[in-house]
């Protein structure tokens, strides 16, 4: 309870921060602002993924059905990140670059992961009522974290992107302002600990049906 | 472990040759969808990169019936006769090589059917020839895990496709854009691909040997 | 010595089907799993060879007084079972050349004991199903199993295939652990004891 008021308090700076505090960047203006929204929830999509593919490991390892929630709980959010990521990108690409795809190595690698995403719940409402079900999708969990990373780290720093390396300051030079990076950290961290609260909330709600199924049976 | 490598193989290719069902399968889906092609276009493309995509999407979606082989382990119960004699790993390794000697020949005969079909001209015929080999092995490498999750859910059409085609994505982009180097003027070194080709089929190999006997072992 | 130790397992499937199962086999013994249609005689013999796990409980695995990886059972074992088939586009001989490299003195034998030899080479998928039951027979036999697991073996045999059948079981019976789950009171008089399941429990 005590997170959830901390994290709301922090969103509510956080919003205040990057709407009224935060100078916006020079050349870019004020759609700079979509940036301190855009990377941490593309930061969220990523963590939400590599601590499915952690949880899987684990589950294989070890067989405890706390880890395939933690791993189904994990995929749920970072699919809703994904989504959110894609569409604020394509908002600020549209007023950028002028439109709102352009199949940029970075947009293509937040697009192989909602990929994943949608395989992963179209493997899960196959197989959730399968005894082996819990085992095939860490798996195809486990199959997808060892592939991705070359898409995803690898591929959008072998060719040009469009995306700017942090750029967005006073000057044009390719660094953060101090103002602009603290307002971003800032962010990063409301948004992980938002993902935080509502994988601790998730993983209740599927501990609780766990117990009652049992119960049932 | 060579010996029970050798007898598994043998077996697939013998059941493969008497049954004809995953050969039959892909070698009529990418004619019948090569010859599409040609009568849908008259055989006028053009662009070296259009012709890659094409060629490389045939022998993709051609690939993904080679699931055939371990969905028929599982609907003739015939999966635990097999393990009762050979270890998970040792079935892994022999439906792989299976898998890529299934996927070769059939990329070998769409691409060249292809190249007949539209009229294309390969500029670097070794460098195709690898690449065709190269890309058409990775694929197989990747997929014979997801191939096995497809049959053990024994779910049939488009799940398989659904499931291989976000991990072998880094594959294709790779031998795309090699190939449309084979069919232009451009200056042509594989070795990157290759060894790019070779790096990420070892890993998602190695980790699908390690993971293959957590899920082939109840029935 | 090879000995299968079962500690109070259970299992349920949308049912209960039993729980609070414990059981000993040793090589030289056999057990028939007894009761009625959906009792859980089939899981239970799955169980016990870890073709399936016990939703709670374990199973031990000894060789020769030594502990050994429950995944590892199955490589010690000859199972005769409707879930387990040969492989039907081979012939019989090419299926014994799979598993164990050639036809041996000791497979001829078997196969002529079965009435089978006759049709060694013939593909498996044009065969009746007594003569595939036949098969599988052989097949787990050939393997010189330490543990013996047996689904009905009976069923689809004629009165001379299950007098054979009978025959085998008892000159394996010394050097082989046998676990049999059947409906057939006579096939389950060939066993030392049982495990009858009824409503849940087993006696």
């Amino acid at each position: 309870m005590v997170l959830i008021i901390i994290d709301a308090l922090l969103m509510l700076a956080t919003l205040y921060l990057i709407y009224i505090w935060v100078p916006p960047a020079a050349i870019l203006g004020e759609t700079s602002r979509i940036v301190y929204l855009h990377v941490p929830l593309a930061w969220v999509s990523t963590l939400a993924f590599i601590v499915a593919g952690l949880a899987s490991i684990q589950y294989i390892r070890k067989n405890a059905i706390e880890y395939i929630h933690c791993a189904r709980s994990s995929v749920h959010i970072g699919f809703f990140f994904s989504i959110l990521t894609v569409i604020t990108g394509s908002l600020w690409a549209k007023v950028m670059w002028g439109s709102y795809w352009n199949w940029d190595p970075r947009e293509t690698s937040i697009t192989l992961l909602l990929l994943v995403y949608i395989a992963y719940f179209s493997l899960h409402q196959i197989v959730h009522t399968n005894p082996k079900g819990a085992m095939l999708e860490s798996v195809y969990l486990v199959i997808a974290f060892v592939a991705s990373p070359f898409l995803i780290f690898v591929v959008p720093r072998l060719y040009p992107s469009l995306h700017p390396e942090p750029v967005i300051n006073t000057q044009g030079a390719i660094l953060l302002d101090t103002e602009m990076r603290l307002v971003l950290i800032i962010s990063v961290v409301t948004f992980t600990l938002f993902y935080a609260i509502v994988l601790k909330l998730l993983l209740k709600v599927y501990k609780l049906e766990y117990v009652c199924t049992e119960d049932v049976s | 472990m060579i010996k029970g490598l050798v007898r598994n193989i043998v077996k697939d290719l013998r059941i493969e040759f008497r049954s004809k069902v995953v050969i039959s399968l892909i070698l009529s889906f990418s004619v019948i969808v090569t010859i599409s092609i040609g009568f849908a276009s008259g055989g006028i493309i053009g662009s070296p990169m259009v012709h890659a995509i094409l060629l490389w999407v045939i022998i993709f979606f051609s690939g993904m019936n080679t699931s055939h082989l371990f969905y028929r382990e599982i609907e003739e119960h015939t999966a635990l006769f097999n393990l009762m004699y050979y270890s998970p790993e040792g079935i892994f390794v022999s439906k792989l090589i299976v898998n890529c000697i299934i996927m070769v020949a059939v990329a070998a005969i769409a691409g060249l059917l292809y190249l007949f079909v539209m009229d294309v001209s390969v500029y670097n015929v070794s460098g195709f020839a690898i690449m065709v080999l190269a890309g058409s092995s990775a694929l197989a490498v990747c997929t014979t895990i997801i191939a096995a999750i497809t049959a053990l859910v024994q779910a049939r059409g488009g799940l398989f496709t659904i499931l291989s085609f976000p991990i072998t994505l880094p594959i294709i982009t790779v031998v795309i854009k090699s190939t449309t180097q084979c069919f232009s003027k451009e200056i042509y070194s594989s070795w990157s691909a290759i060894l790019f080709l070779l790096a990420f089929s070892t890993l998602l190999g190695v980790v699908s040997y390690i993971l293959f006997p957590y899920i082939w072992r109840e029935f | 010595m090879f000995t299968i130790k079962a500690h109070n397992i259970s299992k349920r499937y949308s049912y209960r089907l039993f729980s609070n199962i414990s059981c000993s086999v040793s090589t030289g013994e056999s057990v028939a799993i007894v009761g009625p249609n959906g009792s859980g005689k089939s899981t239970l013999l799955k169980i016990l060879g870890n073709i399936v796990s016990p939703d709670s409980g374990r199973v031990e695995y000894f060789d020769k007084m030594e502990s050994i990886p429950a995944h590892t059972v199955i490589h010690y074992a000859g199972i005769v079972a409707p879930y387990i088939q040969c492989y039907n586009h081979l012939t019989l001989t090419e299926n014994i050349i799979f598993a164990f490299g050639s036809v041996t003195d000791d497979a001829i034998e078997l196969l002529h004991r079965l009435d089978m030899y006759q049709h060694k080479d013939k593909v498996l998928h044009t065969y009746s199903t007594g003569m595939q039951q036949r098969c599988k027979i052989a097949m787990a036999l050939l393997k010189k199993p330490k543990v013996l697991l047996l689904d009905e073996p009976g069923s689809n045999l004629d009165d001379s295939g299950r007098k054979i059948l009978f025959e085998l079981i008892k000159e394996i019976q010394p050097f082989t652990a046998i676990i049999m789950a059947t409906n057939d009171s006579r096939e389950a008089k060939l066993c030392h004891r049982s495990i009858v399941l009824d409503k849940g429990i087993g006696a």
